[in-house]
């Protein structure tokens, strides 16, 4: 019995930890590019996940396949709008702080503007992603396994994309040195605004995946988001591999914890293990050092 | 844009007058008028409810003064939005305490009354409140009446329904870590100790997205039924997660989940043979609930649920208080509603007891194919 239980805490929180890291990766696309933060990167998983759930499948009635593609494409336009609103003319202001404060105040807009549009009445989509899958005495919901998958590709395309790709290439450069990177004739501009669309459309692939395990509310991304941000802490910060290992080593560790603490600290884990690599370890869990 | 304007005009007159002649049919039949005040949400985070108590109590009015109004005068109220924050509540009901009424419905939440109670002590005149924390009742404020079971009898009536009826073993009580939750998990607690019974309680936070470790808990220490006293976000997931790990044992859930916003947000198998202990539901064969139950649909086209029921008696008690009282004297209504007695209305038997509490009683329902319906009526001494 403990050992089945065991394994199941290590299964529930493995699903969980994927979209922890997920939630890493894309705020740790836009870190880098930009040297920014995103505080709206929550929101633009609520954003994502009405777009798909409430404009696309419940209002138009449109297949979640064709929802799923429209969904990602409204986001990437999205995306390339708050680069050009937010990200591109704050960045170079006299300190970081304004285009900070200005992703603080998009969030604010964008949870009222959902509100308004959609209502603030929770929903969800009946049969989307229903299901479990038993393997022994062990149970995973057929959403978790769609997380899984979906978050391994995005790595695998992502790890492609920035080392095959001409336009991954020139978004590395802009990462190490922005001046460097205008004098190689890469604009830095346009790379950013792709940046943070690739960023929106990663937000929006989260949202739809997270629809049923977590009721679409407008708080739905609140705490993936808060325990992404330590994820990509924990595995070492600006480091994708490493947002990987933060989220996964979070989403099984607070299971876990729940054998020896009481269950209501469950959610202290992901905050204590952020402070005490910070304080030990401050390059994050695979030491990656730029 | 100059004729839309007139037209604006017009139409506005017209309702002016048709408004101003609908009043002066009735005041040709009723003498004068007797104001309360009514305070609830109508924006902010929790509108559905605050339009659900309007419903109602519009409904009871209606319905009061086609039958000869409160002695002999018109029942009118001024209703002011309290947006379910204490501040914007202790706002409305300042305001509403300086137009001259002589009783006031609402604020609704625990919260929301607990802000207010001072300044309908200080201002001596009785309020009516559907906020169900056991703590209100220690207020110890002579206006405070409450319309609604607490969540001591909820409680009571939750444990008593596991230990005699489902005969369980051992309980596992799963709670929200707020004030709503922790005050259930208090109250079984309490009736599950005095009954000798062996139980585990085990707590989660609002917001929380993962009841794995939690129900894999429950699921270890091997309950054969939980108690389950948590808000309508976290019902859902632990509904849903419940039924994915395939622990099948009954669940005896708090009030909000025979609601249909609840009851939406779920697979009709996750909560199939669930119970709940409740106010009220509209399936109920009472002949008091189906004769509101069919006015309700008449009027507004869709069932009502335990915000509307709750209010829309609120309205009957208070009609009752006046009419006995013999007076708008606020005190003399105060005297008069302390003295309701077997007063029989949609959300159950009404009798005030000395701390303001006026029902006594709730409803046991069982949850089939998404349909509350009610099984028992239990009561409380």
């Amino acid at each position: 019995m403990t050992g089945q239980i065991i394994l199941q805490l290590i299964v529930s929180g493995l699903a969980l930890g994927f979209i922890y890291a997920l939630v890493a990766i894309e705020y740790t696309l836009i870190f880098n590019s930009t040297g920014l933060l995103n505080f709206s990167h929550d929101k633009f998983i609520m954003f994502g996940a009405y777009i798909f759930a409430a404009q696309f499948l419940l209002n138009m009635g449109v297949s979640p396949a064709i929802g799923i593609i429209a969904t990602l494409a409204t986001m990437f336009i999205f995306g390339v709008l708050v680069a050009t609103g937010i990200f591109n003319p704050l960045r170079n202001m006299a300190s970081p702080l304004f285009a900070v404060i200005g992703t603080v105040f998009l969030g604010r807009i964008l949870t009222e503007i959902t509100r308004l549009i959609w209502g603030a009445t929770p929903f969800t989509v009946p049969g989307f992603l229903k299901g479990v899958v038993r393997i022994g005495n062990v149970v995973i919901t057929k959403a978790n396994i769609t997380v899984i998958i979906v978050s391994a590709i995005i790595v695998v395309l992502l790890q492609i994309f920035f080392n095959k790709t001409k336009t991954g290439k020139a978004m590395r450069c802009v990462q190490q040195n922005k001046t460097a990177a205008t004098l190689m004739g890469i604009n830095v501009a346009k790379n950013i605004n792709f940046t943070i669309a690739l960023s929106a459309v990663i937000c929006a692939a989260i949202g739809i995946m997270v629809i049923p395990l977590f009721t679409v509310d407008l708080t739905i991304a609140n705490m993936i988001g808060l325990k992404g941000f330590a994820a990509g802490v924990v595995g070492g910060f600006g480091y994708l591999p490493g947002a990987i290992v933060g989220g996964i080593a979070i989403g099984i560790l607070e299971n876990l914890s729940t054998l020896v603490i009481p269950t209501l600290y469950k959610d202290c884990i992901a905050f204590v293990l952020l402070i005490a690599i910070l304080l030990i370890k401050p390059s994050g869990l695979l030491g990656h050092k730029k | 844009m100059k004729k839309k304007r007139i037209v604006a005009v017009i139409l506005s007159l017209t309702m002016m007058l048709s408004g101003a002649m609908a009043t002066g049919v009735y005041a040709d039949e009723l003498d004068g008028e007797i104001k309360i005040g009514l305070s609830c949400a109508i924006t902010g985070n929790f509108p559905l409810a605050g339009q659900r108590t309007k419903e109602g109590v519009d409904l009871a009015l209606e319905e009061i003064n086609a039958n000869g109004g409160v002695l002999g005068k018109k029942l009118v109220y001024t209703v002011e939005d309290d947006q379910n924050t204490q501040t914007t509540a202790v706002n409305v009901v300042t305001k509403i305490l300086n137009e001259d009424v002589c009783a006031v419905i609402g604020p609704h939440t625990s919260g929301n009354a607990a802000a207010t109670s001072e300044l309908y002590k200080n201002a001596q005149i009785p309020f009516l409140t559907g906020g169900s924390s056991p703590k209100l009742a220690e207020m110890d404020n002579p206006y405070f009446f409450r319309i609604r079971p607490s969540d001591t009898i909820n409680g009571q009536v939750a444990a008593k329904y596991a230990v005699e009826t489902l005969e369980a073993k051992k309980i596992g009580i799963s709670y929200n870590n707020n004030d709503f939750g922790t005050g259930g998990r208090d109250v079984v607690i309490e009736a599950l100790e005095e009954a000798g019974i062996d139980y585990v309680a085990v707590g989660h936070n609002a917001g929380d997205k993962d009841l794995t470790g939690q129900i894999m808990q429950l699921m270890s220490e091997n309950v054969d039924c939980i108690i389950s006293w948590t808000d309508d976000a976290e019902v859902v997931l632990t509904a849903r997660q419940l039924y994915e790990l395939g622990m099948d044992v009954p669940v005896i859930a708090s009030a909000g989940i025979v609601m249909d916003q609840v009851l939406n947000l779920l697979e009709p198998e996750y909560v199939e043979g669930w119970y709940a202990v409740t106010d009220f539901v509209s399936t109920n064969d009472d002949e008091v609930v189906k004769g509101f139950v069919d006015n309700f649909n008449d009027k507004y086209g869709y069932n009502p649920e335990l915000y509307a029921s709750s209010y829309y008696s609120a309205t009957y008690v208070l009609a009752d208080a006046i009419e006995r009282a013999g007076s708008t004297d606020p005190e003399a209504i105060r005297e008069a509603l302390t003295k309701t007695s077997e007063l029989k209305l949609p959300e159950g038997l009404y009798t005030c007891d000395e701390s303001g509490d006026m029902v006594h009683g709730c409803v046991v329902a069982e949850i089939k194919d998404k349909v509350p319906t009610m099984i028992d009526y239990v009561t409380v001494e």
